[in-house]
Order: structure tokens, then C-alpha cells, then sequence
């Protein structure tokens, strides 16, 4: 096996490797375009509509109008004896509630916002210290407790400014790296070729399994992926067809859960104890897993091979927080707070796009990456040459008495 | 320009629950949705004090920001939006919020939960001013007629304040130095100066 | 093959399972009240949430 001449090689992958090429350069834009995204873009909400005096004056001046409408009316909230009305005195005109205010977009709203954070030395003087405040209320709400939780703007720069930008530069950094391995280095090849001899390596409970919780999976990325970055993906759309499309990933994210628990389920049931980590790990890691050489010389592994025991792991691990935090989700107040909501949400999103990101990676070396990885879970037996150079010591386990391939 | 703002005067509220009722009524909000509540905290203790609250419509609101699918927008006056047509009821919003306004009409599944509803600064929503879809949708709009929230209007003892931030603030620092205390602007820090360490 | 196929039947039937536990058991906030807590009004508000 350690001849390093001759044999199938990972670059003769002509094809393959062209198609990553391509693949690479359009994660490398997206990826380029996510960084600049990353610091160029500002996620401070500025005002997009304007409030205006409907009439024939358009611009500021029919602003000004709406301003001093609003403002004469708030004058009446003053002390009685100083501003009126009362039956004696006039109302001032503006404040009649007689006006026609309308609405219209406008662009650059950012000037609005640096203003109205700068207090005057007088508001900052009134100003009452943020803290987290719930006292009791006669209304019978969930929630209607609570006056304020300062949390809530830190939850935003998780989601918002962390946790999105996290997980795109996760999702789109893997791919990019995936379809650079592929061009650079080709497929992993089966260095004696295929032998034509196979041998059994999941059954048909086992492959259902997997596909369901791969399924499932998908479904549940497709619809998270379609919720988290609607408005990023969908905006060419238009704002209507972005909240139907919006809605069904909504109503669709659920869907995909049952099977996707009762699968991670049965994956643990099944495959735990071959997944325990064991010394022969250590040796695989430290060589790589002899990913990146042709040189057939792969360390050896029984059934599951280190990289496959980290994919096992962060299925099952991750898979299950996936699961607990979403029925937490699914059923608000049922035993947690909106503090422990807000957590779970968080958790939710961040460990979504991991493990979006680390199966990318397991999808890719079961088809692409590697050759003739897929049939072990599409028919069930792979190819002979196949076990020898990634499961050797598995291969001596379930067929111990044929002899090895030459 | 205005920046419309809420202020309730904690000293001076006496948790009538008028503000909330009012709401309720004009806008015809449905039963298991509360857009402005009162709030007492310290209840039965010397320093007891209730507070309205409300949507407070922030400054850099982080709802707005967290929506993915752009429901919720902001006005040149502050006033926070959203309009129901698009929103998936997600619920970024309502983990996002410092003051727990945003609320959906079911309390169930993810999915299911039907669209936000929360308090609109009684500013109706982008339905056209006035229309039934409108009212049916958001409530009336008392800002499209130059009158501000009705909470606000109707409270009996003028705790609660809106309208332009700098003339409530006014009132209140006159009043507060009129009777010689007050215990603050509560929530104002949280809401609509978020740079700002606690004064 | 016949793994797949079965895994995209179960996955699919699941959905639709779901689908329809979640509307039938759908329940308002409204609905939640109905234990005497608030008492309700007999008649409908004037806007309906679809």
C-alpha cells in the first residue's frame, strides 16, 4: 500500500476539480463580499419613513408642519393652569386634531439616529439607571409584569451583529475551503481502483436512519438558513414575496423536527458504542486522516474512523441542544422566562450554524471528496479496495478469513 | 425635528389602568394581546411605584435591527412600525426587546404564532391612512390627524407623557422641580439613549 | 436506493403529521384564558389575524 508509484490519483480527477475551481472562486467572492460586509456595514437602525404634512408642500417644510403639529398637541400635556385648553381659553389651532399628516419613505435616516443618542445634560441628568425591572400587574399576560430588561440590546448584538456574521463566514468560509481542496487537490481516490468485490458496511436501518436525520436536516437548514438571512437572500424579491417565503420556513422549520429527533435517536442507539474514542484516533488525527496525500498510506480505523466519530459527536451533541432549545422555543413561558428564551434563541442560532458548517463538510467527503464514499450509504456495501484503504482493521473484522486484495 | 418619545411620571401614576383600556379600546386590540400595560413595582413597600409601559419606540431599536424580514421600520419621529403583511413571527423582536412589547395573538407553536402586534405610537401601520385594512390591521391613527397616543391623552393624572421628547422632558423636570422630587425618566436610558452609561 | 426513498416517505409523512397535530391543537392566547381567569367577550374583535 505504501507504494507511491502508480495507482488512481487524487489530481487525475479532471473534471471534478474544474467544478471546484469555479465553485471555489464563487464562495471566494461571497466570502470577500461577507467580510467587507463585516466591517464596512453599519447594523444601527435608521428611521425609512418620514412623517409629513400632506398637502402640496412637499420636503422638509411639510416636515416641520408634522413637527410642530405634534408638538403643539404635546404642549396640552402640560400643567393645566399654564397651557390649557380649558373651557375658557382658545386651543391653539394646530393642536385641534384636525391636521392630515402623511407618510412617505425617505433615504438617509442615519443623521436621525446619531442625534437622537446624544442626550442633553438635562435628560442625562433625569435619566432613571437601566436595569432589569419586573414588579407585578393586574393585567393577566404572560409577561406583563416585566417594565424593562437593558438584556434585550445586548440579544441584538449577539443575533445581529455576532451570530449572523459568525455563521455566514462559517458557512460560506467551509464551502469555500471545500471547493478549493477539491480543485487544488482532486477527489480522494480509491488508490487500487475499484475491485469489484464489495462488502457489506450499513444495513437498511441503519442507511433509513441516516437519511432521515439528513433529511431532516436539510429541511431544518433550508428553512433556519431562510429565517435567519431572509432579508439578506430574499431582498430581490421584494418585501411581500420575502415575508411569504418567510412564513412557509416559519411553518416548515417545524415540520422537519420529529423526524430529525427520532433520528439523532436512533443514531445514538445504534452507533454510540462504536464511536467512543479510542488510541487509534490519536494516530489518525495526527496524520490527517491522509486527507491531503495520494500516497494510499491512510492510518488504520475499525468501523469508524476518527473524522467520522467527530461527525457522530457533533450530530448527536449538537443535535440534541438543536432539539431542546427549539421545543423550548416552540412552547413559550412553558418553563422558561423570556431571559431563558432569549438564551435558548442565542444557542439556538449559534450552534445551527456550526453544525451547518461542519456538515458541509461531511456531505462533501461522502460524495465528492472522496471516492466511492457514497455507496456506503446509498447501497449499503462498498467496494473492497475501498474498506482496505479507509477501514482496514474494520475489513479484517467482518471478513477476516479472504485474503487482501493485491 | 420631533422626537416622539414616552415618559411616565412614576410619582404621579396611580396604576388606574385607563391608559391600558383606552389602548384597547381605539384600536380594538384582540384578546390575549396587551399593547400598553402598568406595571407596579415594590408592591406594597414604602418605595411602591407604578409605571406604564409600553413599546417605548428606542433609539437604534434593536427590534428593527433583528427583524429578517424587514416587518418592522422606524419613522423620522422615532415611532417604531411594522407591518403584518410580511412578518413571519419569527419572534426575534420579542427576544430583542428591553421592554417585552412585541406579542403574538397565539401562544403556541413556533409557526403558528400568527403576526406581532405591538403598541404603533397609535401611528397605524403602511396600510393608507385612515382605511379599513388599516385599522383592521394596526388601529387607528391619531398621528396621521396631528393627536398623539391616546394612553398618553387620556391619562387622568398626567403620568404618562408622548409627544416631542425634549417638551415632555421639560414638563417633567418642571414639575419634578415644582414638588421637589422624582425618581427619573424610567426606561429612557434602555430605550433612546443606548450609548449612554447609566446616569 | 431503497433506503433513501423510505427516509424521504417517513420524512415527508412526519410533516404532514405534524402539519396537522399543530392545527388541530393550535390554540390562542385566547383560548389559554378560557380557565375563568378573563372573562372573555361574547363578541368577535374587529380585526382577525389570519
Amino acid at each position: 500500500m505504501s507504494d507511491s508509484a502508480g495507482g488512481v490519483r487524487g489530481r487525475d480527477f479532471t473534471g471534478y476539480r474544474i467544478a471546484g475551481a469555479i465553485a471555489a472562486l464563487i464562495f471566494l467572492f461571497l466570502l470577500a463580499w461577507q467580510v467587507v460586509l463585516l466591517f464596512a456595514a453599519d447594523s444601527t437602525v435608521r428611521p425609512e419613513v418620514a412623517i409629513r404634512a400632506a398637502g402640496d408642500s412637499p420636503g422638509m417644510h411639510s416636515g416641520m408642519i408634522a413637527a410642530e403639529t405634534l408638538a403643539a398637541r404635546t404642549r396640552l400635556l402640560d400643567e393645566r393652569f399654564r397651557t390649557g385648553p380649558s373651557p375658557e381659553a382658545e386651543v391653539p389651532a394646530l393642536a385641534e386634531g384636525r391636521a392630515n399628516l402623511d407618510s412617505e419613505s425617505m433615504t438617509d435616516g442615519s443623521a436621525y439616529t446619531r442625534a437622537w443618542s446624544v442626550p442633553t445634560e438635562d435628560e442625562a441628568a433625569m435619566m432613571h439607571q437601566p436595569d432589569r425591572i419586573e414588579g407585578i400587574s393586574s393585567l393577566p399576560y404572560s409577561n406583563a409584569a416585566l417594565f424593562e430588561r437593558p438584556f434585550g440590546r445586548d440579544w441584538r448584538i449577539g443575533m445581529s451583529d455576532i451570530i449572523t456574521h459568525m455563521g455566514a463566514l462559517a458557512i460560506l468560509g467551509m464551502a469555500f475551503l471545500l471547493s478549493a481542496v477539491l480543485a487544488l487537490r482532486g477527489r480522494v481516490p480509491i488508490r487500487q481502483g475499484k475491485s469489484g468485490r464489495r462488502v457489506h458496511r450499513f444495513g437498511f436501518v441503519e442507511r433509513g436512519t441516516h437519511w432521515m436525520t439528513a433529511l431532516s436536516f436539510l429541511g431544518l437548514s433550508f428553512t433556519g438558513i431562510a429565517i435567519a438571512y431572509g432579508e439578506t437572500l430574499f431582498v430581490p424579491l421584494g418585501e411581500r414575496a420575502m415575508g411569504t417565503l418567510g412564513w412557509w420556513s416559519t411553518w416548515g422549520h417545524v415540520l422537519f423536527a420529529p423526524t430529525f429527533f427520532l433520528g439523532l435517536i436512533v443514531m445514538a442507539v445504534m452507533w454510540t458504542a462504536k464511536n467512543l474514542p479510542s488510541k487509534l484516533d490519536i494516530q489518525w488525527i495526527a496524520k490527517g486522516g491522509g486527507f491531503f496525500s495520494d500516497s494510499g498510506d491512510h492510518p488504520p480505523a475499525r468501523k469508524f474512523n476518527a473524522g467520522q466519530k467527530m461527525v457522530f459527536w457533533s450530530a448527536i451533541l449538537g443535535g440534541l441542544i438543536m432539539v431542546a432549545t427549539g421545543v423550548t422555543l416552540m412552547f413559550p413561558y412553558y418553563w422558561l422566562d423570556l431571559a431563558g428564551m432569549s438564551w435558548a434563541m442565542l444557542i439556538h442560532a449559534a450552534i445551527a450554524v456550526l453544525l451547518i458548517a461542519v456538515f458541509l463538510a461531511h456531505i462533501y467527503i461522502g460524495s465528492v471528496g472522496m471516492h466511492g464514499a457514497i455507496d456506503a450509504m446509498w447501497s449499503g456495501k462498498v467496494d473492497r479496495n475501498w474498506a482496505e484503504e479507509h477501514h482496514s482493521l474494520w475489513l479484517r473484522e467482518v471478513d477476516p478469513k479472504k485474503e487482501r486484495t493485491p | 425635528m420631533a422626537r416622539a418619545k414616552f415618559l411616565c411620571d412614576a410619582e404621579r401614576c396611580i396604576e388606574c389602568n385607563a391608559c391600558a383600556t383606552a389602548c384597547k379600546n381605539e384600536h380594538e386590540v384582540p384578546w390575549g394581546i396587551v399593547r400598553r400595560r402598568v406595571v407596579t413595582i415594590n408592591d406594597g413597600e414604602p418605595d411602591e411605584k407604578s409605571i406604564a409601559t409600553s413599546c417605548m419606540h428606542c433609539t437604534d431599536a434593536p427590534c428593527v435591527s433583528v427583524c429578517p424580514v424587514s416587518t418592522l421600520y422606524q419613522t423620522d419621529i422615532g415611532v417604531v412600525l411594522h407591518d403584518k403583511d410580511t412578518c413571519i413571527g419569527c419572534g426575534y423582536c420579542f427576544y430583542a426587546c428591553p421592554f417585552g412589547a412585541p406579542q403574538f395573538p397565539k401562544a403556541t407553536m413556533f409557526g403558528s404564532r400568527g403576526k406581532m402586534d405591538k403598541c404603533t405610537y397609535c401611528a397605524g401601520g403602511p396600510e393608507e391612512d385612515h382605511s379599513e385594512a388599516e385599522y383592521r390591521k394596526y388601529g387607528a391613527n391619531r398621528i396621521a390627524e396631528g393627536k398623539l397616543p391616546i394612553c398618553a391623552e387620556v391619562c387622568s393624572t398626567r403620568a404618562l407623557l408622548a409627544g416631542d421628547g425634549e417638551m415632555i422632558g421639560e414638563i417633567y423636570r418642571e414639575r419634578v422641580i415644582h414638588r421637589g422630587y422624582g425618581s427619573g425618566a424610567w426606561g429612557w436610558n434602555t430605550a433612546y439613549y443606548p450609548e449612554e452609561d447609566g446616569a | 436506493m431503497k433506503a433513501f426513498v423510505t427516509a424521504v416517505a417517513v420524512v415527508g409523512f412526519s410533516a404532514v403529521l405534524t402539519y396537522v397535530g399543530l392545527v388541530t391543537f393550535d390554540q390562542s392566547t385566547a383560548q389559554r384564558y378560557e380557565d375563568g381567569s378573563v372573562v372573555l367577550l361574547d363578541h368577535p374583535t374587529s380585526w382577525e389575524v389570519d
